[in-house]
């Protein structure tokens, strides 16, 4: 079964940058994305999907609207628990902070490291890493 | 008491008979017998005469022209001096009388003419032989119709014939004399009742007649002296007018010498007098007030130069005068005794304040005091030789020689005061003004001196003005320095806030960069396997491509990201340009977003955009310019976050943009719903170093800053409007015409 991944950010590259780094887990069904491109648009397809379904939300911090930090407090204060990643340019420690502070599960920056991705989606998922 | 000025003259001849060049000339013994007197060419030498008057005459009061004649028996009549007191003949005798005298000559006076002269105070006719020879005055009817003599020292002439035996009838009239009458009949040297008839030989009597004129001479030399050191110290006076010194010796000297006028027996008579024009009365008074106020002045020029606070009391002594002599108009006797003791009192005082600035070593002392002694012993001297009759009687035998000697007497009387006095007030004058010369000399000096301070002084004043100036200056350049170094700071804070926002801004791009190329590595490497096993490659290519430009992109996003990032932290060259004023705004506000985002996690705000299409492109200095829209921006940021930190979660922060075009120009405005700003901080808001963030998070510069961008950089204005609680909002006005740089 494949692990459903979402990814939150408002530049739309970012969709094009996934799909192309998880081609090959794509192809072979192990990981599936979803793509919202800002907090609120995460939200509504958290409910739609149900939230079960979800291993992990990667989420960038600035974004119009509704900010990553937002969303993380949001998905994280109601149940289940939903693992999220925050995903950020940001690497001052002030953010960083702010994240633990709502329990995020990872704090990652840009520009990403998309093997410690990888494996840090495989480690949650309870699994071996897969590879590389 | 014997009239002062009587005894003061009757001195005056004492003192020529001191001198015993006198004595021996008068005394010419006279022989009486029973005949009468004898007389011989012997005794009437050159030089001497004979006074008659030493000798018994015949005396009948009345008047009978027989009693002229030679013939006529008289020796019933009274034997009789002719200058008897004024009341040796009972005082009863009053009117005219007749005396005679017997005269024996020897051959040696044989047709020789002989002089007569008398003094008397009545009229007289002489007769010789029974023939009238002349007279002296007028006998009238009546004590009325008298003139009296006024004695002009004329001789009368009478020819002696070839016989031994002669006889002199003199017709005389002895009338009552006013005490004034009296008084000036003694100054002419004569008792004024009875007379004394002198004889000599004619041309020696012609010669002394002479002679006693030529006191004229001294007398109008001594007057004239006397009103010259009289005009010379009034004009004195007159250039100098605050002090008195010279004016009370200057009239002082003009009394003295009206004085000498008016008692002056020579002059004064022998031309005064003649023709009436005043009276011997009026004459007589001038001098005795001339004298007095003339010792009068005289005190009050020496308590002026000794004793100025006394002058006073001279006036009070003159009044008091004044009053007396009205007072005793009538009592000569009673004056002249008044007179006495002031002119005593007078003498002594100025003897006194003299003799007091000589002890106390004052100026002149000794000059004014020995003028003062001398004049003093001479006084002395007539008056108390005023006294000798004897001296007196001798004196009027031998009148050349008196005239000489007192005439030279006199100026032991008359010349040492005014002399002394003259050289005092002159060196006083002369060490007054060299005085005057050496305070001038010292005040030129200390002007000098104080000119030479004063040019030190200015001196001193410049160099410490240059040094204020160099000072000032050095101080200047380092308030410049650090302005500059302050704006430069001020600059990097705004950019150190856009860092971290830049630092965002690129990262993402970088993201996209980075990994973009690894996957293209991976697509080479599929690519290659592909080929390898004959697969189709055209969808990898395809990615490929896709990726590239993917990168290329973002590389171009980074790049502009950097490139305004050293617009912003680059020197602005301050060169306008006209830009899109929309988008420069628009980008700023991004950059002030995203530097204040990056810095400030949770921050929020909702940016309202209200841009007029018609503002087009304006002349600015684009990065002065963006410095202002990122300073006013990010201040509105601050103001409603710190609103946002103190309220609830129903404040909705908001920041709007609105440019505008407008009839003058263009207007921005940034307005926020923070917290506003009260009047205080509203009037300090573009004050340099005004903060109103936490220590250390604000330089206080930038709208200060911002507004010299705007004003004399655009020529613009940046104003706040804002009421407390309500909101702040900075307005930006820009003229069409940009004015030029400074």
């Amino acid at each position: 079964m494949a692990l459903k991944i979402m990814v939150v950010d408002d530049e739309k590259d970012v969709e094009m940058l996934f799909r192309q780094r998880f081609r090959r887990e794509m192809r072979q069904g192990e990981i599936e994305l979803l793509f919202a491109f800002s907090g609120e648009e995460a939200l509504e397809v958290l409910a739609a999907q149900g939230k079960t379904d979800v291993v992990l939300v990667l989420s960038d911090i600035n974004m119009p609207g509704m900010t990553g930090l937002e969303l993380l407090r949001r998905i994280k204060s109601e149940p289940p628990p939903v693992p999220v990643c925050m995903m950020t340019a940001y690497g001052n420690d002030d953010y960083r902070q702010r994240a633990e502070e709502h329990q995020c599960d990872g704090y990652l920056t840009k520009p990403i490291d998309f093997r410690a991705l990888k494996a840090r989606i495989h480690e949650l998922a309870g699994e071996a890493p897969i590879n590389g | 008491m014997r009239p002062f000025l009587d005894g003061f003259l009757a001195g005056l001849l004492v003192l020529c008979a001191s001198t015993g060049m006198a004595a021996s000339v008068y005394a010419q013994p006279l022989t009486t017998s029973e005949d009468g007197i004898f007389l011989s060419a012997a005794m009437l030498e050159m030089g001497q005469t004979v006074d008659l008057s030493t000798v018994p005459w015949r005396f009948h009061e009345g008047d009978n022209p027989a009693w002229a004649d030679p013939v006529y028996n008289d020796s019933a009549w009274a034997l009789i001096n002719t200058d008897f007191p004024s009341d040796s003949l009972g005082g009863a005798w009053q009117g005219i009388g007749w005396f005679r005298l017997h005269l024996r000559v020897d051959s040696s006076l044989h047709n020789t003419l002989l002089g007569f002269y008398t003094y008397h105070a009545g009229a007289s006719e002489i007769y010789l032989d029974g023939e009238k020879i002349g007279g002296f005055g007028e006998i009238g009817t009546s004590a009325e119709t008298d003139q009296i003599y006024i004695p002009k020292g004329l001789p009368l002439t009478a020819h002696l014939d070839d016989s031994d035996a002669h006889v002199l009838a003199v017709r005389y009239t002895n009338r009552a004399l006013s005490p004034r009458q009296r008084a000036f009949h003694a100054l002419s040297r004569y008792e004024p009742t009875g007379f004394a008839l002198v004889v000599g030989a004619n041309t020696e009597m012609v010669h002394r007649y002479t002679f006693s004129k030529s006191q004229i001479y001294t007398d109008a030399l001594l007057m004239g002296m006397l009103l010259l050191i009289a005009a010379l110290h009034l004009l004195l006076y007159a250039f100098d007018r605050r002090d008195h010194t010279n004016l009370f010796f200057g009239l002082s000297m003009l009394c003295m010498s009206i004085g000498h006028f008016g008692a002056g027996h020579v002059f004064g008579y022998q031309f005064l007098l003649v023709d009436g024009a005043l009276n011997e009365t009026l004459l007589f008074d001038i001098g005795f007030h001339g004298f007095m106020f003339f010792l009068l002045l005289l005190l009050a020029t020496v308590y002026s130069l000794y004793a100025p606070r006394l002058v006073r009391y001279v006036w009070i002594a003159g009044l008091v005068w004044l009053i007396v002599w009205g007072m005793l108009w009538n009592s000569l006797d009673r004056t002249t005794d008044v007179a006495q003791i002031l002119i005593l009192l007078l003498f002594l005082e100025t003897i006194r304040v003299t003799a007091y600035a000589i002890y106390k070593r004052q100026e002149g002392g000794w000059m004014l005091g020995a003028s003062v002694l001398i004049t003093a012993l001479a006084f002395l001297a007539f008056a108390l030789g005023g006294t000798s009759a004897t001296a007196y009687r001798g004196a009027l035998t031998d009148t050349p020689r008196l005239v000489t000697q007192t005439g030279f007497w006199l100026i032991f009387l008359f010349v040492p005061l005014p002399l002394g006095m003259s050289v005092l007030l002159a060196r006083r004058y002369t060490s007054r003004s060299q005085r005057l010369e050496l305070e001038l000399e010292r005040v030129e000096e200390l002007s000098a001196q104080t000119l030479a301070q004063e040019r030190e002084k200015q001196a001193l004043i410049a160099s410490q003005n240059e040094r204020l100036e160099a000072e000032v200056e050095a101080r200047t350049a380092e308030l410049r320095q650090s302005q500059q170094q302050l704006v430069h700071a001020e600059k990097m804070a705004s950019l150190g806030a856009l860092t971290a926002g830049i630092a965002h801004e690129i990262k993402n791009p970088l993201n996209f960069i980075n990994n973009f190329a690894e996957v293209n590595e991976e697509l080479a490497d599929e690519l290659q396997e592909a080929l390898t096993n004959g697969e189709s490659v055209e969808d990898i290519i395809a990615d490929l491509k896709q990726n590239a430009t993917v990168i290329a992109q973002h590389g171009k996003r980074a790049d502009g990201i950097v490139k305004s990032m050293m617009a912003h932290a680059r020197e602005g060259k301050g060169e306008r340009e006209a830009v899109n004023l929309n988008a420069l705004i628009d980008e700023h506000v991004e950059l002030a977003y995203h530097g204040k985002r990056a810095q400030t996690p949770g921050f929020n705000v909702k940016i309202e955009r209200d841009f007029d299409e018609g503002v087009g492109n304006v002349e600015v200095v684009p990065q002065d310019f963006g410095r202002v829209i990122l300073n006013l921006v990010g201040n509105a940021f601050d103001a409603v976050m710190e609103r946002a930190a103190s309220e609830n979660g129903t404040y909705e922060p908001v920041v709007h943009v609105v440019s505008c075009k407008q009839a003058g120009g263009v207007e921005i405005r940034v307005a926020d719903n923070g917290p506003g700003m009260n009047a205080e901080v509203k009037t300090k808001v573009f004050e340099p170093f005004f903060t109103t963030k936490p220590t250390g998070t604000g330089t206080g510069l930038g709208l200060s800053l911002s507004y010299d961008i705007i004003t004399q950089g655009h020529g613009g204005t940046l104003t706040v409007e804002s009421k407390e609680g309500n909101g702040a909002a900075f307005v930006i006005t820009l003229p069409h015409a940009v004015a030029p740089a400074r």
